[in-house]
């Protein structure tokens, strides 16, 4: 079957078969690596995708699933100002990660970041708790998205003013 | 690996006649109970599906003075966004437990409903909030109290073909709730069962009182919850003692690997509101 | 309806792939890919065809019609006895006639479909006689062993029959699931006439062996090109070697790249993961309160075969006697072989179990005589004037007594552990409060301990420093990634007062000589970390004098802390040690049956810190990864075999809310290298972690994980 979307950015189409993932269709056809197929039910959180705004793990969305939808990967996320302010953030803590869950964390802090009211630690925790890799602490990663919280407020704020 | 066919109803109208066109019709909300277990590459998908999410009649909230419907598409994710207080605690609280917030994306309150191999996370506090669902079949639309989709045995029984388009919840103030997970005694650690109190406490008086695990199973036993009903807190130790066997007796006819667990869940949570 | 054919984007498709953003704290170098993202023109996709029982016979394979382009592998094809070198006994590549754990691999398939692949490897109707397993310590023969330690030191049936009061008991570790970054796999290829494997590898020589033994060719002809290990929790030393050879051997089956990546459901049923463990310690105090004497009886169950055995060994017996002063000692200790799927070491081999035991043994010790338990261990640690078990005297104490006294001042131990005794006294039932507990514990990582006095292989480091002031490092067969070369990068930016965006890590060059392996499992850091910084200064020395560029080498071999053989151990694990205590604090919830940990505090001397920052980021994930296991679920096996059911319910840990993580990172003033500390929390939580339970629940625990509800057990309610 053949779908059309967007994503990152672009009107795509694909053709797979009716049962394929999402997350397979992304790396295979569209050759995007950063989300991984990793555990295969949702729990890892290394094949977070960004769609229609919300965070989904994409191997359990089917690709049919994607019509008309608007997905974004790390990769196009990662071209945006608004990932200028977690890399600023990550330079700031110095957090690390195995390199397999990069996506997973930049697009978990990403989402939470666009929460408002901002969640208190307990919620923004839970929020986290979407990528669960044992190479990085979640406290670390709270101060991350803290770090980066800032860093908007002042981009903000300068752009305000300019 | 079998083509399927997908359909993109707009409308529930549609989704009846594809259900009446394909009676071996998969509804696929968010999929992820039907994806539970199946790791492989492909997910396995019958010849024909139907998405739900583009039917606008499923995504509603309606809220009155008496109740709260909910569409059964609305992701879990969705519902806990809606401003505080709409949703009683004890519901935010048991859909906050549901996997992830990314899977929470995706899974809705259908699909946590309607599953049939056993009782998901909303199930026991929506049991217990005396929640009514509208089902709908070739025969028409009903509604049915949640309490009514489990068996003799207190398994699970939706009914196959039926389509879940809302819930309703009575709006009422419970002032008095605990709500916990933890692994089925049931199944010796690999499932998860949601342990439920509810109760209306006035002037130190049981007004209303509901209880209930659900996980393989729902147990749930009214007789001895309308026994609350009147008494005055704190309980006495003696009190909560006969509470306990009466639920360990009830539970054990039903399922004996999980009486002992949940007549001690029982006592705790009475013994909570002795202190 | 025809299913439509493999993909091919539509108008509108963004052209080529996307630029990968860089890692976090990758700060030049080049980009190591997955494993998972490498995919070859014509690669052909590799199953194993696996044993469906834990013993048997293997027959042969019925009737069977392969499509065109699909290939099987048979150990035929092997030469004869071809198996995975210095694993310490026979490791077979592929089982011939005898299989000895469900899963092993009898055969290989290998085409280009991967879902066809799989579905013909698992429904090839293998002959197979199946035979009485052995999937339990206690099914074996009594004395059987793979390999064996013992001591005897002073005369501990004397002490124990004069002892004030003895304590003992059997601590169980059984294994749990731990998700390295990327499941196993391979890829090999041909390049002209070498063959070249990429996988995710922390001992790329002996990759490198091992696919050379499979092909019966040469080691030179091998190329080992790693791929991003990301976190590996050490499971990835000898696995992804076995795996190479299976993906080398279907290569050269197909004549085209071939890969072999488990997913993570075939990891989690047949990858590596931690061994068995019964330690059962006994334990005398004299009327001082002074530990007089100590036995232990280990037993070591690191599966089929047995990978490892001897220095899994080493490192438990190490562990089991720890860092207290006592007279009289006797170990006996076995590593056995049963029939289910070979363990690997994972964050610590085994000397985490060792400590978990000891020191739950001390605690025990301690509130049995009514004593603090942090003051009991602080009057019974090795001293300065003490001779370790080997006969060699130490040259300095252990830190431990420093760091005993400094987490009672942050945890506010002492304090907490009276009061928790104290309402644990008291306490008629469930209704006098909530149930908690606090527990400490103290280990060390003794990097350089062996097995055998075989001598270790050369490690080589090389830095170039350009015209441009760039420094660019490689380690002969060692890709440091991650912190490691984080670690490299600040070093070497301190000693050539160079930025660090200034430095490349290299990856090593194809075809030169490789170092060793498990014994030098820090070697990332430690080791290499030692000759990076020589050879930079090495180029600082000449920087002014010459004109650049300039390049320096420097080699170095891993240094023996301790030899342990059949004969006895030599040396002292003390000298290159890092050190660590821990307290935990925990809470008990009586409707989930979870402890809860809501404290903990960490003290850690690891030598000279390069970088506090990022030792504090590696402890705190360390630890974090540490409470997830004790609070995840055990693996159960049935007959050999893990559940199947039980791979998408596998609870690892629940909902773990990190608790509050107090670090204390001990200064230490006298020049030297950094000491590696991301296996510290290993050693020292689960000790703490089952000390604080045991307080809680007013008995003693002895098992490992501490999850209830998978055993059914009665906590103690009634």
């Amino acid at each position: 079957m053949t779908v059309t979307f967007i994503l990152n950015g672009e009107d795509v189409s694909a053709r797979f078969r009716s049962g394929e993932r999402l997350v397979d269709v992304l790396r295979e056809d569209f050759g995007l690596l950063s989300p991984k197929a990793d555990c295969r039910n949702g729990s890892c959180g290394k094949c977070l995708v960004l769609m229609d705004g919300k965070l989904v793990p994409s191997c359990q969305v089917p690709a049919f699933r994607a019509r008309g939808k608007e997905i974004i990967t790390f990769e196009g996320y990662s071209q945006t100002e608004e990932h200028a302010d977690i890399r600023a953030a990550l330079a700031v803590t110095g957090l690390e990660t195995c390199g397999f869950c990069e996506a997973g964390v930049n697009l978990a802090i990403a989402s939470l970041l666009e929460i408002k009211p901002r969640p208190d630690r307990a919620g923004m925790l839970e929020h986290l708790s979407a990528v669960r890799c044992s190479c990085h602490d979640p406290e670390t990663l709270l101060e991350t998205v803290l770090a980066a919280d800032e860093v908007r407020a002042r981009r903000l704020y300068h752009r305000g003013r300019q | 690996m079998v083509a399927s066919e997908v359909h993109y109803p707009k409308s529930l109208a549609e989704v009846l006649e594809l259900q009446r066109l394909h009676p071996s019709l998969l509804l696929f909300a968010g999929g992820t109970d039907i994806q539970r277990g199946r790791g492989g590459r492909y997910i396995d998908l019958p010849p024909v599906v139907a998405l739900l999410e583009g039917v606008p009649e499923l995504h509603l909230i309606t809220r009155t003075e008496r109740f709260l419907e909910l569409g059964s598409t609305l992701t879990l994710g969705s519902l806990l966004e809606l401003k505080k207080g709409i949703l009683p605690e004890a519901l935010v609280a048991a859909i906050g437990g549901v996997a992830t917030p990314a899977i929470r994306n995706l899974a809705t309150l259908g699909g946590n409903l309607a599953a049939r191999g056993r009782f998901m996370d909303l199930w026991g506090v929506l049991a217990c909030l005396d929640t009514l669902v509208e089902l709908r079949d070739p025969a028409g639309p009903r509604w049915v109290g949640l309490n009514r989709l489990c068996d003799d045995e207190g398994r699970p029984a939706f009914p196959a073909g039926s389509l879940l388009t809302r819930a309703r919840l009575p709006v009422e103030a419970w002032n008095s709730w605990l709500l916990r997970s933890l692994a089925d005694p049931e199944e010796q650690g690999s499932g998860k069962a949601v342990f439920t109190l509810l109760a209306r406490v006035e002037k130190g008086l049981v007004s209303a009182f509901r209880l209930a695990l659900a996980g393989r199973r729902l147990l749930r036993f009214p007789a001895i919850e309308a026994r609350l009903v009147g008494t005055r807190l704190p309980l006495a130790r003696k009190e909560i003692r006969e509470l306990k066997e009466d639920y360990r007796r009830a539970a054990s006819e039903l399922a004996p690997l999980a009486a002992d667990r949940l007549a001690s869940l029982v006592e705790l949570a009475l013994e909570g509101y002795s202190r | 309806m025809p299913e439509a054919d493999r993909k091919v984007p539509g108008p509108g498709s963004p052209p080529g792939k996307p630029e990968a953003p860089r890692s976090a704290g990758e700060t030049g170098g080049e980009e190591v890919p997955a494993l998972s993202d490498l995919h070859l023109e014509a690669m052909v996709h590799v199953a194993q065809v696996r044993a469906p029982s834990p013993r048997g016979r293997f027959l042969g394979i019925g009737e069977f019609r392969l499509p065109r382009g699909y290939v099987l592998v048979r150990a035929e094809d092997l030469p004869e006895g071809a198996s995975l070198p210095g694993l310490g006994s026979p490791f077979p590549i592929l089982a011939r006639d005898r299989f000895t754990w469900k899963g092993q691999a009898l055969a290989l398939l290998a085409g280009p479909d991967p879902n066809l692949v799989a579905e013909l490897a698992a429904t090839l109707p293998l002959e197979c006689e199946e035979e009485e397993a052995f999937c339990e310590p206690e099914d074996l023969p009594p004395g059987t062993a793979l390999a064996k330690r013992s001591l005897l030191r002073g005369d501990p049936a004397r002490a124990f029959a004069e002892a004030a009061s003895i304590v003992e008991d059997l601590w169980i570790s059984e294994p749990i699931d731990r998700n390295y970054s990327e499941p196993q796999g391979a890829l090999a290829y041909f390049d002209y006439d070498r063959l070249v494997i990429r996988a995710a590898t922390q001992w790329p020589s002996h990759l490198r062996d091992s696919v050379a033994a499979a092909l019966d060719c040469r080691a030179s002809e091998v190329i080992v090109r790693p791929t991003r290990l990301g976190h590996h929790l050490d499971g990835k030393l000898w696995y992804p070697s076995l795996l190479a050879c299976h993906a080398a051997l279907a290569a050269k089956a197909c004549k085209a790249p071939a890969r072999l990546l488990f997913t993570r459901e075939e990891d989690f049923l047949f990858g590596p993961k931690a061994l068995r463990s019964r330690i059962a310690l006994k334990a005398a105090l004299d009327s001082g309160g002074r530990l007089s004497a100590l036995e232990a009886d280990l037993v070591l169950d690191m599966g089929a075969h047995g990978p490892l055995a001897e220095d899994a060994l080493v490192e438990a017996c190490t562990a089991a006697l720890g860092a207290y002063e006592c007279p009289n000692l006797r170990l006996e200790a076995r590593v056995v072989a049963t029939d289910t799927p070979p363990a690997s070491s994972f964050s610590g081999l085994c000397a985490s179990q060792a400590f978990l035991a000891l020191e739950a043994l001390g605690s025990r010790l301690a509130e049995g005589g009514g004593i603090d338990p942090l003051e009991w261990k602080s009057r019974n640690f090795l001293s300065a004037a003490s001779t370790w078990l080997s006969g060699e005297r130490l040259r300095e104490a252990p830190p431990l007594g420093a760091m005993a006294e400094r987490l009672a001042v942050s945890s506010d131990f002492r304090r907490k552990h009276a009061d928790y005794e104290l309402v644990r006294k008291r306490r008629a039932d469930r209704r006098d409060g909530p149930l908690r507990g606090i527990g400490a514990s103290f280990a060390f990582h003794a990097p350089g301990i062996a097995a055998s006095e075989a001598v270790s292989e050369t490690c080589t480091v090389e830095a170039v420093l350009g015209k441009d002031l760039r420094l660019s490092l490689r380690a002969w067969g060692v890709a440091p990634q991650g912190r490691a070369s984080a670690v490299w990068r600040e070093e070497a930016a301190r000693i050539l007062g160079i930025e660090p965006e200034m430095i490349d890590i290299l990856q090593p060059e194809a075809d030169t000589p490789l170092p060793p392996g498990p014994d030098a499992r820090a070697r990332g850091l430690v080791l290499t970390s030692k000759l990076a910084a020589r050879a930079c200064t090495a180029i600082q020395r000449r920087r002014f004098r010459e004109t650049l560029p300039l390049g320096a080498k420097a080699s170095g071999k891993v240094e023996r802390s301790l030899v342990w053989t059949a004969e006895g151990p030599r040396g002292n694990p003390f000298e290159t040690a890092s050190w660590v205590g821990a307290v935990v604090e925990v809470e008990f919830d009586p409707f989930s049956l979870v402890f809860r940990p809501t404290g903990l505090w960490l003290c850690v001397d690891a030598g000279r810190i390069l970088s506090p920052s990022r030792a504090r980021q590696a402890l705190r994930a360390s630890a974090h990864e540490s409470l997830e296991a004790c609070l995840s679920e055990a693996l159960r096996m049935g007959n050999g075999a893990r559940d199947p059911e039980t791979f998408f319910s596998f609870r690892k840990s629940g909902d773990l809310d990190p608790p509050p993580l107090s670090i204390d990172l001990v200064e230490d003033a006298r020049p030297g290298l950094p000491r590696s500390i991301g296996e510290l929390p290993h050693h020292a939580l689960p000790g703490a972690f089952l000390a604080a339970a045991s307080q809680a629940l007013g008995r003693p625990l002895t098992t490992f994980p501490l999850s209830f509800e998978g055993r059914g057990e009665d906590w103690g309610d009634e």
